[in-house]
């Protein structure tokens, strides 16, 4: 759907896959991108402004980056393998009202709500794409409004659900917490990262989804069970949704049905910005948590400078157009795929 | 000679005094963090804030979370501004239970915070500027109800769910009329649409629905923009009451196209939070609340009006 | 004697499977609700299907061409602001070229975007997305921007020809024009190839860049009309106008049988795909169901639609198909 013209160089060469996995995440200068950006926009914030290049705030951009992030990595999972997943908001906003209402009445226990909310939903996707073979803007449509549906039925009235007092307590000082200086959101988002990179490079099943999301012609006929991977890799796009709740839930203390509009489009995004390409075939996490950090950064920053809100907004526009192009331009530097 | 320079130094230090709190204004930052800049209430809002800190010569940073759903976007944005130390907060939450926690913690950093309209849900606010939502939805159906003559089919558009301001307009609505119109039933009650187009097809659907539908209770004037010519294309007359006075809310009121609007004054709200967070920020004493009560605005009163506390006007952009 | 062999039966095996969903929908919709069969609801749904039919002509131009267009909400809405400024000095009709040109702008720069520099269909709209939001609501100022109704603003969306309104009428011939556009012309052919295998399509000596680019171009026009029709009928400048509009042109060009994925469609899909979603829209208001029951039903069906789409193909050996 996505095909850029520069796909014209980019044949499937049969060791195109192996290459990737053998120079894993080096090799790719396309994912450095992120990198990139996200360096360049707190060097122009932090030179503007004298509060923004300071320690504090890079562990506040640290602290908020984290929901963005995780539903990126999501993303990009399914984007592996040639989908794109529009529910993820309203799948993560269910996800918070369920585990606010599981935690008021069974304690902290009450948290593994929201990972099962996304895995169901997860699921759902997944067997409509693959096995009923319903196009993934289709199918994750539907259990976008679904999960919306599901949110305003499971909330009061539609209203938000308190967190009851001590769990919100828990919940809130562990958003202002650090480790040596580092949000511990940060830290979770890292380990978040550091599992899929792991799935990805380190295991089979890994293996398997770059092959599904490389030519799954091919893959089915080396063996490769293409509609079990399929499902698999919506269903953890579900369960970084999930995980998305919770961090949610750590900054706000509510389950709120209404959340996360436009949030899909955002990790859509996150997950190009970090070197996905929706034709498939593409993933490295690494790119896509620098991604989410510049666009955390990015509107931080503008955040910072107080400008109309509708120029942040022009300024946004153009910094997604700038890091498409300097995505276009390192790889004619670079002549990688 | 010496008289000379008497008198440039007398200038001098007259120049000095009289720039001193100017100076000291202009260290004051503050800012003001609102849900959504794209509907007129806070654009209003807005305006009244902007010209107030031109007047009193302090630095204003404006935040808008995109969205009246962006709580999540909304805390972040104030974190930045508790990052860029700001030295007052003014907050129109997107939600008031949500947005608690981090008021307070940007209280107890030191910065106070002054709340708008619909203020996070905390006791230590340094001020609260009020608008009574639930009185404009009641001042809304009492217009119904006088234009209907006590009954006949009504249809809601409440907004979407999840908004304070408009649960409580739409709660004022229909508590009112079930105690003072029993007779007047709501047969629809609509919490998607929002914006003007979306709007036109719930009434033109209606319509059809319900022939004889005699009232549409419209929650911002924007929807009622284009329910009014919708229903006149149609050629139903029904009567529809809505909130706000954008210009042209003004006109239809002023044409006799709506009955009436209940409103606030916005503007003035606007400048009155930014009175209270200046003092605020200069730690001199607040008033704890300010109050400005809704009013109907009708046909007869319009001119009495004065709109520029009302609306901003039409070619402001914050 | 077997329906293969009847008479015109060749007609309907090239009808996309789509169409029996449509039918099935509309024949339970008007045998169930009240209200839907009368002639004004109707004449309200094919009206505002108009609207989002046009849009959909545009974004089936761009995914059949293998790209994608998420900036179609904001570019209608800055056309609606734009006539509505511009009606302030201008008369009527100028003010909507204006507003009919800036949509062509704003595609013309994707095109190029896209096409010349190569950059990502979707990140390339995206941008654009915001962008021109951000521009359109600064150019309109916190309010919207109200065009006088002696103007006669309303008469393009509002009035009708023999019954049937503007709009469905504009948007039959438009789809003329779709089919003549992809069917008959050799730029229209161009783009399934381009959208099924570029490197193909780069190997045979289309002029890629400049038909990628002139797909963007020839979207916006039709865009451009719904954008027209649309300020009509809102008859103000709104930045806000239609954000939604990205969304189901897609969930219609895929309801109707349009892949995503490029290098297939044609303009009776995209009609099909809208008739359905704008049935369902107004079936839902019709039935008066609580919020959280509309939003569920609506992607039910939705869903449910396209899976009926899919049953012939149950009974084929299961290949795998590329999503």
């Amino acid at each position: 759907m996505d095909t850029t013209v520069a796909d014209s160089v980019a044949l499937r060469r049969p060791c195109a896959v192996r290459s990737r996995l053998r120079f894993g995440v080096l090799g790719q200068v396309r994912y450095t991108i992120g990198v990139a950006t996200a360096l360049i926009a707190a060097a122009a914030f932090a030179a503007t402004f004298a509060d923004f290049g300071t320690f504090e705030n890079a562990a506040n951009v640290l602290s908020l980056f984290g929901p963005l992030a995780v539903l990126s990595v999501g993303q990009m999972i399914v984007v592996l393998v040639r989908g794109f997943d529009l529910s993820v908001g309203a799948v993560f906003a269910l996800a918070t009202v369920i585990t606010a209402e599981a935690m008021n009445t069974a304690g902290l226990v009450g948290l593994a709500a929201a990972p099962l909310v996304g895995i169901v939903f997860g699921l759902l996707n997944g067997v409509l794409v693959s096995y009923f073979r319903v196009q993934p803007v289709i199918a994750t449509l539907g259990s976008l409004l679904l999960a919306r549906g599901a949110a305003l039925l499971a909330a009061p009235n539609g209203q938000a659900v308190i967190l009851g007092g001590d769990a919100q307590m828990v919940l809130l000082n562990l958003q202002l917490a650090n480790i040596a200086g580092v949000p511990v959101t940060a830290i979770f988002t890292l380990i978040v990262f550091l599992v899929v990179a792991f799935v990805l490079y380190a295991t089979a099943f890994g293996r398997r989804l770059f092959m599904v999301g490389g030519d799954p012609r091919s893959a089915a006929l080396v063996g490769v069970r293409v509609h079990a991977v399929t499902v698999a890799a919506y269903t953890l796009c579900g369960f970084c949704a999930g995980l998305t709740a919770i961090l949610i839930l750590m900054r706000t203390g509510m389950g709120l049905p209404t959340e996360g509009v436009g949030m899909e489009v955002q990790s859509l995004a996150g997950a190009v910005i970090g070197g996905s390409q929706l034709s498939g075939g593409y993933a490295n996490p690494f790119g896509v948590f620098f991604a989410a950090l510049f666009i955390q950064t990015t509107q931080s920053g503008l955040n910072f400078s107080g400008i109309s809100p509708y120029a942040a907004e022009m300024v946004m526009g153009c910094s997604i157009l700038l890091a498409g192009l300097l995505d276009r331009v390192s790889q004619r530097i670079f002549r990688t795929a | 000679m010496l008289c000379k320079a008497l008198k440039y130094a007398a200038l001098a230090a007259g120049a000095l005094c009289l720039s001193l709190p100017a100076a000291q204004a202009a260290d004051v930052t503050v800012g003001f963090s609102v849900p959504s800049l794209s509907t007129a209430f806070w654009t209003s809002a807005a305006y009244g804030v902007e010209k107030e800190a031109e007047k009193a010569g302090v630095k204003l940073v404006k935040v808008d979370a995109g969205n009246d759903n962006n709580v999540s976007q909304q805390i972040g944005q104030i974190q930045d501004l508790m990052q860029r130390h700001v030295n007052v907060l003014i907050i129109g939450a997107a939600n008031d239970d949500a947005l608690k926690p981090i008021a307070e913690r940007a209280i107890a950093s030191g910065i106070p915070v002054i709340g708008f309209s619909t203020p996070p849900n905390t006791d230590k606010l340094a001020s609260y500027i009020g608008a009574d939502h639930y009185d404009m939805g009641r001042l809304q159906a009492e217009c119904m109800g006088k234009a209907l003559g006590g009954k006949g089919k009504v249809a809601m558009m409440s907004f979407i769910t999840g908004q304070i301001w408009a649960d409580l307009r739409a709660k004022g609505f229909k508590e009112t009329l079930a105690k003072e119109f029993p007779d007047i039933a709501i047969v629809a009650e609509n919490r998607l649409a929002t914006t003007r187009a979306e709007s036109i097809t719930v009434a033109e659907d209606w319509v059809q629905r319900f022939p004889d539908l005699a009232g549409i209770y419209t929650t911002v004037d924007d929807m009622a923009g284009g329910v009014v010519p919708a229903l006149k294309a149609a050629k139903k007359s029904v009567v529809v009451t809505t909130s706000n006075l954008s210009p042209s809310t003004q006109k239809m009121v002023h044409d006799g196209d709506l009955p009436c609007s209940s409103i606030q004054k916005i503007v003035e709200q606007g400048r009155n939070a930014l009175q209270q967070a200046v003092l605020a920020a200069r730690k001199e004493p607040t008033a704890k609340a300010v109050l400005l009560p809704a009013l109907m605005v009708t046909k007869d009163n319009i001119d009495t009006i004065d709109l520029s506390s009302v609306s901003a006007p039409a070619d402001y952009r914050p | 004697m077997k329906m293969a062999d009847l008479p015109g039966s060749h007609l309907l095996r090239r009808l996309p499977v789509s169409i029996w969903g449509l039918v099935v929908i509309v024949a339970l919709v008007a045998l169930f609700l009240p209200g839907f069969a009368r002639i004004g609801n109707i004449t309200n749904v094919l009206r505002v299907g108009a609207i989002l039919a046009l849009a959909s002509y545009g974004q089936t131009i761009v995914l059949i061409s293998g790209g994608i267009d998420f900036s179609i909400g904001s570019s209608v809405a800055l056309c609606s602001v734009v006539t509505a400024l511009a009606v302030q000095q201008l008369p009527l009709g100028l003010a909507l070229t204006a507003g009919f040109a800036s949509i062509i702008g704003v595609g013309a720069i994707n095109g190029l975007l896209i096409a010349y520099l190569k950059l990502s269909p979707f990140l390339v709209t995206l941008g654009m997305l915001l962008l021109v939001h951000g521009f359109a609501a600064i150019v309109a100022g916190g309010l919207p921007v109200e065009v006088p109704d002696r103007e006669g603003i309303h008469t393009l969306s509002g009035s009708d020809l023999l019954g049937v309104p503007y709009p469905v009428i504009i948007a039959g011939l438009a789809a003329g024009a779709l089919y003549l556009l992809l069917e008959r012309t050799t730029l229209g052919r161009s783009w399934f190839l381009i959208g099924s295998n570029l490197a193909a399509a780069a190997a045979t000596g289309i002029r890629l860049r400049r038909n990628i680019f002139l797909a963007y171009v020839l979207a916006a026009v039709f865009v451009g009309v719904a954008g027209l029709i649309l300020t009509s009928r809102v008859a103000a400048g709104e930045p806000n106008l239609y954000p939604t509009l990205p969304f189901e042109t897609m969930a219609a060009c895929a309801v109707g049988g349009i892949p995503l994925t490029g290098g297939r469609g044609s303009a009776l899909n995209a009609v099909i795909g809208v008739i359905v979603i704008a049935v369902l829209n107004n079936a839902i208001v019709l039935l008066n169901f609580p919020a959280y029951a509309q939003l569920s039903l609506l992607g039910i069906i939705m869903v449910g639609a396209v899976i009926a789409q899919g049953m012939p193909s149950w009974t084929r050996p299961s290949r795998i198909r590329s999503l």
